[in-house]
Parts: C-alpha cells; sequence; structure tokens
C-alpha cells in the first residue's frame, strides 16, 4: 500500500433494501506492463445511474469493455443478481441483460437504421411466408421505438445512417440497446462528439432508461452537464484503481475534479465539509 | 406514452442540394447513372454503324457480356464484405479445364462435370477465405497468389495438346442455345407475375405493419418490369431468341438479389462491409460471412469459365482466364456500382456494368478499330469508374 | 556495324579457319557444363511440352555431358532478364533464348555478350543487341503458306467477302505473317476477285477475342462474309466458335491458320477449316542443339544448318531457318510423321468417326 492512496467508505445503497443487481468483484486487467484495472469493485443497484469518470487512461473504457464482455479481465468475478456469471463475450453480456452503447456507436453507416436498430437481432416473417426479413415489423417497430425515446426527426429510416447528424447517430445507437430489454446499459462518452442541445437530448435518454427501471453505467467527461445531473453515484478512477466514490447529493464538480485528478486542494474548506457519505479519508 | 420531442436530436437544418442528390443517387435512382452511360453508349455507336442497335447485335452483346458478368456477380459479394479476390479469371480457367477434362477423359456427365467445376470452384474460395480470415493477411495478395497456383494447375491438367476441344458435346448447349419463342414469352408473364405479388406481398406487410404504403408502389415498377422485359424478349426473338446463356446470368443475379436483401446473411454481407467490428459485437461471425462470400464468389467465377469454354467450344491456357478478363470482370462490378470499399453495391451492378464494358468493346470490334483504341478504352473506364467510387465513398463519408 | 559482338566474331573466326569439316554435331562426350534454355512463358504449351524436352533430348544426342536447364519466363521479360543474370552468374557456356518480350530482350543479349556466352535466339526474335544465332521458323514462311492456302480456295472468286484476323499487334510473328499473307492475297484484292470486309489484330492471339471480332464482323455485314483468314490455330478456333454459335459453321470457309492444334486439326477433318501450317518443333530444336554444340565447339555449324541471314536490328546474323509444311484433310498423317501428335490424339470427340480416323483406328 502507498500511503498516500485515498479511500472511500462504502457508499450506502441507494435503496438498501434491495440486493446490488450486478456486483463487480476484484476485477483487473493488465495490458504488457501496464495495470489498466486494478482490482476494481463496484455495485449497481436497480434502477441506478452510476458515473464512471477520471482522466484519460484511467481504465474507463477497460472497465466497460470488461464488463461488456469485449475484454475480458484477467481476473476477478461478476455476480449479477447474487450469481455468478462468466462473461466472455458480448453475447453472454446479452444474455444476462446488459447491453453496451460503444464510444464509437458500433453502427454501420452504410446501412439505414431500421438495419441498424436490428442488426444481428433481426425480425423474420412465418415459416409460411418463407422466413424472410420482416422489413414492415421492424421498420414499425423501430419507428415506435424511436417515438418513444423522442427521436423522432430522422426523416428517411430508410436511408444510410452515415448521412444523420451526431445526436441521431447517438440516439439510434441508445434505442437499439433498449429494444433489446436490457436491464443494465453501459454507455462510453454518450455526448462526446455532441453539440450542446444534443447533449441534453442524452441526459434525457439517459433518465429515461433510468424510468423504465433500467441500471445505467454511463462514462463522462462532461460533469456539469450529464455526472452531475444524472448520476446518483458517481465512481472515480486514476491509473486503474478506483480512488473515490460519491452519492450524488452535495457534491460538486471540484470535489470530482480534485478526485480526478489526485490534487487537493483545502484552499476551499467546502471541499473537506462532510457529509457522511462523501467524507475523504487520508491514511 | 408522449413523444417528447427532443430538439438536440433533430438535424440541423435543411439538407444542402449535392448531399440530398447524393441520397438520391444511393437510392431508388442508383441505376440511373449506369443506364444513361450505356444508353449514351448505345448512342453512339449506333451513329457510327447502324448495324449496332439490331437485334443480332443485342444478342451478341448478351452473350459476350455473360462471362464478364459472371465472374462480376462472383466478385460482388467479396466486394460487398470489403475484400477482393483477384484469383476469378484463373479460377474459372481451372474450372472449365476440370469441367472439359471430366466431360472428354472421364466421360461422366455434362451435369456432373459442371458441378464438379462449380465445386471446385467453391473449395477453392474456401480455403482461401480460411486463409485470409486466420492469418489477417491482404485478401489482395492472397487471392493473387492464389491465382498464380491456379494458373499452374491449369497447365498441369491440361492434356499434353494443350487443348479441350469441346465442339459436338453437350456442354455446348450453356453458351449456344436458346430459348424458343414461345417459351420465352411465357416465362416473361411468369416473370412479371412473380415480380407483381412479390411487391404485393411487401405492400401488404408494410399496410398491415401500419406504415404508409401506396398501390403505386406495386403497379408501376410491375409495369416498367412489364415493358423491359417485353422489348428485350421481343428484340431477341428477332434473331435467335433469348440465349440461354443470357437466362444462367440474370437467374443467379435475382436470386443473390433476393438473398441480398431479404436474408440475414445477405444483410451480414452489407454490415460487415460497413463496420465489421460492429457486426461481431452484434453477436455475428464476420468470418464465417467472409468465408461464404468467398465461396459464392470461387463458385460463381467457376461456372463462368465453363459458360466460356461452352461459348469457345474450347478450353487452353491461351483462351481462358487470360488476358484483361480479372480486370474487366471488377470493372464491371464497380462500373455497375458495387463499391471497392466495401458494404456499397448490388448484383445487379454485375449486369449494367458488364453490360456497359461489353458495349463498348463490341462497338470497338464493330468499327474494326483495332487493339490500341481498345486498350485504351477498357483503362479508361477502369480509372474512371474507381475514380468515381473512391470519390463517392470519400462524400459519404464526409457527409456526416 | 562497327562493333559484332565478340561470341559472334569467334564464331566467324572459327568458321574461317575450319579447314576440317565440321562434323559438329556428332555426339561430343567432351563438352561439360551447363546450358539454358529460357522458355518465355506457360501460355504457349509447345515451348514447355514440345520445344523444352526436344532440345533436352538433341542436346543429350549431341553433347551427352552437358547438362541442359529449362528456366521459364513466366511471360514476364524482367523475370526472364533475372533469369538470365543467374544462367550468367551460373557459368552458362549457352544460352539459348525465347525471349518473353522479343522487344525488350536487348539487356539478356549485352549481358550474355559482356560475359562471352554464346546466345541463340529461339524462334521469338530477340531485338536490338548482339546474337550469336538465331533460329526459328520462318514467319514469312508460314505467311506466305498461309497466303497460298487462300488463294487456292478464292481466287475464282468475284468480290467475295473476306474477313482477315493478324495476330496481336506489334508482334514480330504477326507481322512476318501478314507480310507473307499480303504477298500472296494483294493481286486478288487488285484484281478484284476478293474483298476484304472486316479485318482487326487480335490482341495476344486470344481465341476468346477472336470470337467476338468475328461475331461484330457477321453482325456488321449482316453474315454475308465467305470466308476467313486466320492467322494461326487460336484464333482460327475462336473464329469458328463464332460461326458455330451463328449456324455457319462449315458454310464460311477458314483458311490459313498455323501450329497444327489438335482442336485444329480435328476441325480439318471435320470440314469447319481448310488447313493449317504445321511447324515442325522438333526440327526446331535440333537446329537449335546443333547451333549450341557448334558455338561451345567454337566451330562453324556443319553445312546445312545455317540456311539464311536474320536482322533484329541490331546486326545480321546466321540464322538457321525449319520449313514449314501447309496441312490439310489429305495429309494430316504428316503431322503425325513429324512426331507432333499421335492419330490417338487427333481422333478424338467427333472427328473419331471421320474416314481418316477410321483408317488409323488401330494405330
Ligand atoms: N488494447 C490495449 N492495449 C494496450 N494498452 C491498452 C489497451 N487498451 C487500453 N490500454 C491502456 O490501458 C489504460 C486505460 O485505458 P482506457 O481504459 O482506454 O482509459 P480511459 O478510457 O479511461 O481513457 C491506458 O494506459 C491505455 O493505454
Ligand atoms: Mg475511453
Amino acid at each position: 500500500m502507498d500511503g498516500r492512496e485515498l479511500r472511500r467508505d462504502a457508499a450506502a445503497p441507494v435503496d438498501a433494501d434491495n440486493a446490488p443487481l450486478m456486483q463487480l468483484r476484484g476485477i483487473s486487467k493488465h495490458f504488457g506492463g501496464v495495470t489498466a484495472l486494478d482490482r476494481i469493485e463496484l455495485k449497481l443497484f436497480p434502477s441506478e445511474i452510476v458515473a464512471i469518470v477520471g482522466d484519460n487512461g484511467a481504465g474507463k473504457s477497460t472497465l466497460i469493455k470488461a464488463i461488456s464482455g469485449n475484454q475480458p479481465p484477467d481476473s476477478g468475478t461478476f455476480l449479477f443478481n447474487g450469481k455468478l456469471v462468466e462473461i466472455r463475450t458480448p453475447q453472454d453480456a446479452s444474455r444476462v441483460g446488459i447491453e453496451t452503447v460503444y464510444q464509437d456507436l458500433a453502427l454501420c453507416d452504410n446501412l439505414d437504421t431500421v438495419q441498424n436498430l436490428f442488426l444481428g437481432n433481426e425480425k423474420i416473417t412465418s415459416l409460411r411466408s418463407g422466413r424472410r426479413l420482416n422489413h414492415a415489423l421492424m421498420e414499425s417497430t423501430a419507428r415506435e421505438a424511436l417515438r418513444d425515446i423522442g427521436v423522432a426527426t430522422i426523416r428517411s429510416l430508410r436511408s444510410p445512417v452515415g448521412r444523420l447528424s451526431g445526436g441521431q447517430r447517438q440516439g439510434i445507437a441508445i434505442c437499439r440497446c433498449i429494444l433489446r430489454d436490457p436491464r443494465v446499459v453501459l454507455l462510453d462518452e454518450p455526448t462526446a462528439a455532441l453539440g450542446v442541445e444534443q447533449r441534453q437530448g442524452v441526459v434525457r435518454l439517459i433518465k429515461r432508461l433510468k424510468s423504465e427501471s433500467r441500471s445505467v453505467i454511463v462514462i463522462s467527461h462532461d460533469l456539469h452537464d450529464v455526472v452531475l445531473e444524472v448520476a446518483d453515484r458517481i465512481v472515480v478512477l486514476r491509473l486503474g484503481r478506483k480512488v473515490a466514490e460519491f452519492q450524488r447529493t452535495g457534491i460538486n464538480a471540484s470535489d470530482l475534479v480534485a478526485a480526478i485528478t489526485g490534487v487537493q486542494h483545502f484552499a476551499r474548506g467546502d471541499v473537506r465539509s462532510d457529509t457522511s457519505a462523501n467524507r475523504m479519508a487520508r491514511e | 406514452m408522449s413523444a417528447e420531442q427532443v430538439s438536440g436530436l433533430s438535424p440541423s437544418g435543411r439538407a444542402p442540394l449535392v448531399s440530398r442528390a447524393a441520397a438520391l443517387l444511393a437510392g431508388d435512382w442508383r441505376y440511373v447513372p449506369i443506364a444513361t452511360a450505356i444508353v449514351l453508349i448505345w448512342a453512339f455507336f449506333a451513329l457510327q454503324n447502324p448495324a449496332y442497335l439490331t437485334p443480332r447485335n443485342l444478342s451478341n452483346l448478351c452473350l459476350q457480356s455473360v462471362v464478364t458478368g459472371l465472374l462480376a456477380l462472383g466478385l460482388v459479394p467479396v466486394l460487398l464484405v470489403g475484400q477482393i479476390d483477384m484469383s476469378v479469371a484463373a479460377m474459372s480457367a481451372v474450372a472449365a479445364t476440370i469441367t472439359g477434362q471430366l466431360l472428354l477423359v472421364e466421360r461422366v456427365s455434362v451435369w456432373l462435370a459442371i458441378a464438379a467445376g462449380v465445386l471446385f470452384g467453391g473449395c477453392v474460395g474456401f480455403l482461401q477465405a480460411r486463409w485470409i480470415t486466420w492469418t489477417g493477411t491482404p485478401a489482395f495478395l492472397v487471392t493473387f497468389g492464389v491465382s498464380l497456383a491456379l494458373a499452374a494447375l491449369q497447365l498441369h491438367l491440361l492434356p499434353v495438346t494443350g487443348q479441350i476441344n469441346l465442339y459436338g458435346t453437350d456442354i455446348v448447349v450453356l453458351a449456344g442455345a436458346y430459348l424458343p419463342a414461345g417459351l420465352s414469352w411465357a416465362l416473361v408473364i411468369f416473370a412479371v407475375l412473380a415480380f407483381a405479388a412479390f411487391r404485393l406481398s411487401a405492400f401488404v406487410e408494410s399496410r398491415d405493419a401500419g406504415l404508409e404504403a401506396s398501390v403505386r408502389s406495386v403497379v408501376l415498377p410491375t409495369f416498367l418490369v412489364m415493358v423491359g422485359l417485353a422489348v428485350v424478349v421481343g428484340a431477341l426473338n428477332m434473331h435467335n431468341g433469348v440465349p440461354i446463356a443470357l437466362l444462367l446470368f440474370v437467374v443467379p443475379i435475382i436470386v443473390l438479389v433476393y438473398i441480398g436483401s431479404h436474408t440475414k446473411f445477405g444483410l451480414y454481407l452489407y454490415a460487415t462491409g460497413g463496420n465489421p467490428s460492429a457486426v461481431a459485437r452484434a453477436g455475428i461471425d464476420v468470418d464465417r460471412i467472409r468465408i461464404a462470400a468467398f465461396v459464392i464468389c470461387g463458385m460463381f467465377a467457376a461456372f463462368g469459365g465453363i459458360v466460356g469454354a461452352s461459348r469457345l467450344l474450347g478450353v487452353s491456357a491461351q483462351s481462358s482466364g487470360m488476358g484483361t478478363l480479372l480486370l474487366e470482370a471488377i470493372t464491371a462490378a464497380v462500373v455497375g456500382g458495387t463499391s471497392l470499399f466495401g458494404g456499397r453495391g448490388s448484383p445487379w451492378s454485375a449486369l449494367f456494368g458488364a453490360l456497359a464494358i461489353t458495349s463498348i468493346s463490341n462497338g470497338i470490334d464493330l468499327l474494326g478499330l483495332g487493339t490500341e483504341v481498345k486498350l485504351a478504352t477498357q483503362g479508361l473506364v477502369l480509372v474512371l469508374a474507381t475514380s468515381v467510387d473512391s470519390v463517392a465513398n470519400k462524400f459519404a463519408n464526409d457527409a456526416r | 556495324m562497327t562493333r559484332l559482338t565478340k561470341a559472334l566474331a569467334a564464331a566467324f573466326t572459327a568458321s574461317c579457319m575450319a579447314a576440317a569439316p565440321a562434323l559438329a554435331t556428332d555426339s561430343d562426350p567432351s563438352l561439360t557444363g551447363t546450358v539454358y534454355f529460357m522458355l518465355p512463358n506457360f501460355t504457349t504449351v509447345r515451348f514447355v511440352q514440345k520445344d523444352g524436352p526436344d532440345f533436352v533430348a538433341a542436346m543429350k544426342k549431341y553433347a551427352p555431358n552437358v547438362k541442359v536447364e529449362l528456366v521459364n519466363g513466366e511471360s514476364n521479360p524482367g523475370e526472364q532478364q533475372a533469369q538470365a543474370e543467374a544462367a550468367i552468374t551460373g557459368g552458362a557456356k549457352a544460352i539459348v533464348l525465347t525471349a518473353a518480350d522479343p522487344s525488350l530482350a536487348s539487356s539478356i543479349l549485352f549481358a550474355a555478350d559482356k560475359a562471352k556466352v554464346p546466345l541463340i535466339a529461339y524462334e521469338h526474335e530477340a531485338s536490338g543487341g548482339p546474337l550469336t544465332y538465331y533460329t526459328g521458323f520462318g514467319a514469312l514462311k508460314a505467311g506466305q503458306a498461309q497466303g497460298k492456302n487462300a488463294v487456292a480456295a478464292l481466287s475464282d472468286g468475284n468480290a467475295t467477302p473476306v474477313a482477315r484476323l493478324y495476330g496481336n499487334t506489334g508482334d514480330f510473328w504477326q507481322r512476318a505473317t501478314k507480310q507473307g499473307q499480303d504477298e500472296m492475297l494483294d493481286p486478288l484484292i487488285k484484281a478484284g476477285k476478293i474483298k476484304i470486309v472486316c479485318e482487326d489484330y487480335v490482341p495476344n492471339w486470344n481465341p476468346s477475342e477472336a470470337q467476338r471480332i468475328i461475331e461484330q464482323c457477321l453482325t456488321k455485314t449482316n453474315g454475308a462474309i465467305s470466308a476467313i483468314v486466320a492467322s494461326n490455330d487460336g484464333t482460327a478456333e475462336g473464329a469458328l466458335a463464332a460461326l458455330v454459335s451463328q449456324g455457319l459453321a462449315g458454310k464460311v470457309k477458314i483458311l490459313g491458320g498455323c501450329d497444327a492444334n489438335v482442336t485444329t486439326l480435328q476441325n480439318i477433318l471435320l470440314g469447319l477449316q481448310n488447313g493449317t501450317v504445321l511447324k515442325d518443333y522438333s526440327t526446331l530444336a535440333d537446329d537449335a542443339a546443333r547451333l549450341v554444340v557448334a558455338a561451345l565447339q567454337n566451330k562453324k555449324p556443319e553445312d546445312g544448318v545455317v540456311n539464311g541471314e536474320f536482322d533484329n536490328g541490331f546486326a545480321k546474323v546466321p540464322a538457321s531457318f525449319a520449313d514449314v509444311t501447309m496441312i490439310d484433310k489429305s495429309n494430316v498423317g504428316d503431322v503425325v510423321k513429324a512426331g507432333v501428335w499421335s492419330w490417338k490424339d487427333i481422333c478424338a470427340g467427333p472427328a473419331a468417326k471421320t474416314p481418316e480416323c477410321a483408317a488409323h483406328a488401330s494405330d
């Protein structure tokens, strides 16, 4: 233990009656000499939004990739509803109800909105009508789903998504995720490439996921507009370690910045001004 | 549930004219440029020599475009997944040799001999794709190497005489026979009815799913298909009739078009060319899609070679798979609108592309313009088509 | 020419001092080392299947202790140049070269000359550099034979419409055969007995291209042609395929031809093609072996081997032209006698039922 490690009190569960929906235990990942994740512990409760923040290279994306099955960790375990689950591929993750909105959105630019929404999850017609792709059903379902989440502005659902705006594409990526009715949604930097207005759209979508009793893990650099706006709980990573964990209530951006950078600024007392949950202890 | 309108997710302003035009060209109008090009080519040569637009020459055009077209058709799925197969011409030669030898030396039945040739194409396609996906070596290099090996294999398989003479064998039916007029008209009626039925069912499905659909989407295309088929079949029947070879080309196109737009596999071909890692993350085995594309390609290349041998009444190292066939096949696919960059195109591009470039060489031969003009034009068309493809691709990427 | 090659000079010197009649082509076991036969490609099968083995056999006869290496330039002049350099470095005693591209062989010629390795150009012209000998079939003779064949069939016509297929634009064999044909056909054209309605070059002598050219000729003339004069058998076969698909096989005469391809011989027996020019490859290989032995012995070749001169644009060199024979239905047997093909090779498919084949069924 190096002496200057920051420790957090275990955050109180949002709803103490509920057991965590998902729990990560001792997740570690190394790339050669680099320790991208170092024994990460994380709980996620039903209908909870957890934001993960940290500097570039802190290990946020690596953590998401571990949970989504894209880059299985070297060691550590996942518990889902208290049961041990194996997540080695995106399909494993899907099976337990985890869907991911990737930082690059993972859209096929040459395919249209409907095709992207159902990729790998297509609806086909009955045996009698030849088990064809059910274009009509997929299109009407897509239309409805997009309207539901408030992305009703796409002019043609049948033109390639490469021509759509960043916000629309983000909307499609999130909608695709919702169509699979996940318990947990992972979002990696969902607002990074968006303008201010479009960011608000995404924030609203994230809140909506919560209102549909889904849990969300969101990575974001956007402390004001995203993290402090939607998160119930905020986890800070630094150099692969979880260095702090906050309840959103009573915390502000400078607390977060301090935790992210590891530089304490006691000049303003309010950083240490304690709500019990957010007290930062030093060893 | 109230539809909350998220202004943040709406497109910013009106799409500029260029991008709307691009959208049209990528959608319903996508065959307009190539069709226009073909009409211009025809008009040009017809003005030079009226014999160009006679039923006799249309019949020639169909037959002359079939071999290149079949190779191009095989290339379409491979191009769609963002790969390339440089071995198609050599493959066509080896398959023709295998089929010819089986027919003449082993005396197996025509259909068995053809099946063996096509199967060989599929197997080689499988092996090279397996190698490409397993090692990650660029397809360009692997298939180019394979094409050299195939050329050597052909020399090994040819008899000491260096030639296989197919004159008088049953296989000449493939490229040498024509449909009786009555049968061709019956086929036209069947095709129009089938097309209308298919459109109608799509219309009914859309309506039942609550999408806006109009009967015009059934009537208008059916009418166009009917007129188009009637003109083509009528013209061909004024000469020898509809060549069987044309059916052997067009029917597979229709099958592949169906696969491309109505099956998961077809959709995955396009998706793989668009963003393979996204496809993989959607739980689809990308390698299997790629391998399947190469298998299809190998089979069509083989079949094209066999039809070519049937047309030329023989196989030799000099006649099959040589010269500009490979470039012609690639050019045809690209001219027809299938992108070298993956994810964009259609099996129809093989038809339109092969027709376009054959229309040119047919005209040049008709006017007796000589080798220089032929080579220069071929080169020019290739450069032009791939440049247009590159620009279109750049535009598609910049559109966002 | 101010500077003839040293090897050439040596050859001439040898010829001048040859007091005793050169019996160069008796078996000479004293000769050793390696001779390279550089073949042009794999696509013209005769080189791999006939010329190569024939040359090896001939060398075994005249110089049993000389090793013969066959290398193939794979249609690639650059590749062939590298092979030549390797051969010279490897201590080649002589090189027999069939250039992959006749017009791009001069660097090989100069390299051999510099290393004093005798170089014999074989069949393909190798231009723009020093040569020791040339041996080949007279392309001009072949063209004249083709022309004569056409004249015999067309001389009593009146404006008979004729299509002509030339070879690959610009290559030596194409130019020479066309010249030979012209000598024979021009008088008929002038006299108005025949009228050339289509003529075109066939890229790479590719039969498929020939097929399309004839299809287009038939379109242009609305099927009204009486004869096609082809410059080799492959293009004649392509022309025949065009006729077959238009139902004109046997109705339009196919004249000329060259190489005595098996398919063509079958077509001749079936009456679909008039004739072909036979080049007996073993004669050529034999001539080449005699020239090589003479060069290795530093002597003048045996009398009769050198029978002319060949100008490759750099120098006029002593040449050995092999004779060609016109083959038609009546003398297909000559092809068998020359050892090119057997009756069994020829009598396959529909041709097996012809009287000629029936007569040789037991061969
Ligand atoms: N595939 C990889 N190979 C090697 N190192 C990697 C790889 N992915 C991530 N890393 C390293 O792991 C660390 C964490 O990266 P990442 O999770 O992408 O950070 P973040 O998303 O927080 O910016 C960085 O040091 C990064 O360089
Ligand atoms: Mg990241």
